[in-house]
């Protein structure tokens, strides 16, 4: 039996590039396969599937030695705007993949293309949306949609093509954990019923794991190997999490934070947060953890005064935020976002880390110095005059936090800042935040990932349907089990 | 309260020119006050309340309080009131900004609510209708889709610029931030695009010459007979200026 995709690629180069991007790489993938992707940091899985879709050589231009066949035709030889009858491709942000206003528009968008009539478009468009059950939402607007609900519109946007192959980068890596196994639930009765050849590119998430038959490892652009996932789990069994093994010391006499029954609400009356009691004493480890729109980032943005409460109070440092001490109390904490690209605006590394700096009473040479002990704390020494765009999404990440840290705040928040990262760029940073947390300095981590919580923070927080309903010690995590799998943030997984 | 969405989109393209052409052609202020007096009409028969209006009428008070300076320093209409050194006040200035404010308030209110009442969507399939290629038509739903997203990044970008200690309160904050701001502002704008065009394009967008649409818009006779209804009122206001 023909393959469903066959790749053979000798070399995949980019213009201007030296080294290729992807070598040898002779894969066959039969109909109907489920594998899954993995590799570390620029080790090419993107480009793989990019070569899959055509994308590469006919978006991103370069020049490829070999041959990609799916259902038996040469890629290079199909139209892009025709690969739809082929493949259909979901990547990691489902908001920039949507280009309707309406869910409804928006999953008959690609039908509308094929030129369909009026009524096959609605006959498909409702069997996807009975079929990801997304009925409820057909007539809302794609922008306000969660994560989650957007990732299963793009899904079934694609669905309704009826393509033999689904492609999907790191489609879970900003889901929390109810919403990505939710999402995989759903790929795998796609694949089972469908008889869909599936290729995901894994995340940090193992949860691919269940439904994949196959395991490709990408290393250096190359194809390591195809394993089983049997085998594959016995080789990479080593988690890389890595448990914090500095020490955390907690001054229990000093409040950082302290928010005394704070609620927000939003335009509309929708709910932010409610009734938040919650005390951050100096030093502490602690991290925040929930579903997505459960309030974690509403809380977040109490504390650093980007919202006001609209019940309660928010105190920092012992203080009562207010507008005329909030610059002054923001200069003592460091507030690190989901996406590094949102703090990042420098032309280069280095003037972004000294970014803080400017207009500051102290010497050049103690600046340069500053900056150049920030460096080599998030492993940048040396790139001083690199654009941050160079960067890999990780690298960034630790730039930000380097951009962070040089005002030496006494508190750092870090919303997600693992979130679209691998394991190792993810391990890379709280390796940092670690060892900024036995320095003395306190450290909030708001993150979906209840390893990282358990490794890393000395206390857990855990937040639900807009509430703070757990507080406990990192250590006493196995008691609050049953209450973890409760509110789907543990779904059988043993932590 | 009246759905003018389901309006066919030919309809409310023609009653706009029309708000737009009166007010630009006529020199009554009656029958601009009278214009200005039907959007607001049908904005409470549409919305059921003016809610909508809100920011631009306060925007188009600046605008009139300004016309009303430029009026009085510089309007010549009328009989002189009062003289000094280089200031001349004439007695028709008041009536010169009353009108001017009529005029660009009928024009941007009546553009605002063809804007705001028009699905993106029907405005491509009316482009398309007017023989405008689908890929140039479909740019005006892309953008509407878009902007909201753009407003959002924009935000979280000044966020993230307010903790490290660069204000983003204040309107003149804004500015100010605005170079900072537009780097990863534009950043995200091209990351966006070009996710966006792959995507787009992967669902076979440009693969035909037309492509089809999930809600087409047809015209039904009664919405014929008001835009011919429109054209002969705007005719007729033509031929009334022009010979009487």
């Amino acid at each position: 039996m023909e393959p469903m995709i066959s790749i053979d690629i000798k070399a995949l180069i980019f213009p201007e590039e030296k080294e290729a991007a992807l070598k040898n790489i002779k894969l066959d993938i039969k109909k109907g396969d489920f594998i899954a992707v993995t590799g570390g940091a620029a080790s090419g899985k993107s480009l793989l599937l990019h070569t899959i879709t055509s994308a590469a050589p006919k978006f991103y231009p370069c020049a490829i030695d070999g041959t990609v066949k799916v259902a038996d035709r040469n890629v290079a030889e199909i139209p892009l705007c025709e690969m739809a009858d082929y493949v259909g491709y979901m990547m990691q942000e489902p908001q920039n993949q949507m280009i309707s206003r309406t869910v409804y528009d928006e999953l008959a968008f690609g039908v509308a293309n094929m030129n369909l009539s009026h009524g096959e478009i609605e006959s498909r468009v409702k069997k996807i949306m009975s079929f990801l059950s997304i009925d409820d939402f057909a007539h809302r607007y794609t922008d306000a949609l969660s994560g989650g609900q957007a990732q299963k519109v793009v899904l079934g946007s694609i669905l309704t093509l009826k393509s033999p192959v689904l492609l999907l980068d790191q489609p879970t890596a900003e889901l929390d954990p109810k919403t990505s196994s939710e999402l995989y639930r759903h790929l795998a009765r796609i694949n089972r019923e469908k008889n869909v050849t599936t290729m995901v590119v894994m995340d940090k998430s193992k949860e691919v794991l269940k439904y994949a038959n196959r395991v490709v490892v990408m290393e250096n652009g190359t194809m390591k190997e195809c394993l089983t996932v049997d085998d594959y789990q016995n080789k990479y069994r080593t988690d890389v999490r890595i448990k914090n093994n500095l020490p955390i010391r907690v001054d229990r006499e000093t409040d950082i934070v302290r928010l005394n029954g704070a609620s927000h609400l939003y335009k509309g009356g929708i709910v932010g947060c409610r009734k938040i009691h919650f005390t951050l004493k100096k030093g502490d480890f602690t991290a925040v953890i929930g579903q997505n729109g459960s309030g974690k980032s509403t809380m977040l943005k109490l504390i650093e005064g980007l919202l006001k409460p609209t019940e309660g109070t928010v105190e920092l440092f012992g203080t009562q935020i207010t507008k005329k001490n909030i610059s002054q109390l923001r200069r003592r904490t460091g507030f690190l976002f989901q996406n590094p690209d949102d703090q990042i605006f420098c032309s280069s590394i280095k003037e972004e880390i000294g970014y803080v700096l400017k207009g500051k009473a102290c010497e050049e040479e103690e600046k340069n110095r500053k900056i150049q002990d920030t460096l080599e704390f998030v492993g940048l020494k040396g790139w001083d005059e690199e654009h941050p765009q160079r960067l890999s999404r990780g690298q960034r990440q630790l730039l930000a936090l380097g951009s962070v840290i040089i005002n030496e705040p006494e508190l750092i928040i870090a919303d997600e800042p693992t979130s679209g990262l691998d394991e190792i760029q993810s391990r890379l940073v709280l390796e940092k935040l670690a060892t900024l947390s036995a320095q003395g300095i306190t450290i909030l981590l708001v993150t979906h990932d209840l390893s990282e919580a358990k490794y890393f923070a000395n206390r857990i927080v855990v937040m639900n349907q807009h509430e703070l309903i757990l507080d406990f010690k990192a250590d006493e995590i196995d008691e609050y089990t049953e209450a973890l799998v409760k509110i789907e943030l543990l779904e059988g997984e043993v932590v | 309260m009246i759905n003018v969405k389901e309006l066919d989109p030919r309809v409310k393209l023609t009653w706009c020119l029309f708000l737009i052409l009166t007010a630009l052609v006529s020199q009554s202020m009656l029958l601009n006050g009278v214009l200005l007096f039907c959007i607001v009409v049908i904005e409470i028969m549409t919305q059921k309340s003016l809610k909508r209006l809100k920011v631009p009428s306060i925007l188009l008070l600046i605008v009139g309080s300004q016309i009303l300076i430029i009026n009085l320093l510089f309007g010549r209409a009328g009989t002189l009131l009062f003289s000094w050194t280089f200031l001349s006040i004439y007695s028709g200035f008041i009536s010169a900004a009353i009108m001017g404010f009529l005029r660009i308030s009928v024009i941007s209110l009546g553009a605002i609510q063809f804007a705001c009442d028009t699905d993106a969507m029907d405005i491509a399939q009316m482009l398309i209708k007017w023989h405008v290629p689908y890929r140039y038509a479909m740019l005006v739903p892309i953008t509407a889709r878009f902007f909201p997203v753009m407003v959002n990044e924009y935000k979280s970008i000044c966020d993230s610029h307010s903790v490290r200690g660069v204000p983003c309160d204040t309107v003149i904050e804004h500015i100010k931030n605005l170079p900072a701001a537009m780097l990863p502002l534009i950043y995200r704008a091209l990351r966006i695009s070009n996710d966006a065009s792959l995507s787009i394009e992967l669902r076979g967008y440009g693969r035909y010459d037309t492509r089809s649409f999930n809600k087409p818009i047809e015209m039904n006779v009664f919405e014929g007979i008001a835009i011919l209804l429109i054209i002969i009122a705007y005719i007729s206001l033509i031929l009334y200026t022009v010979f009487l």
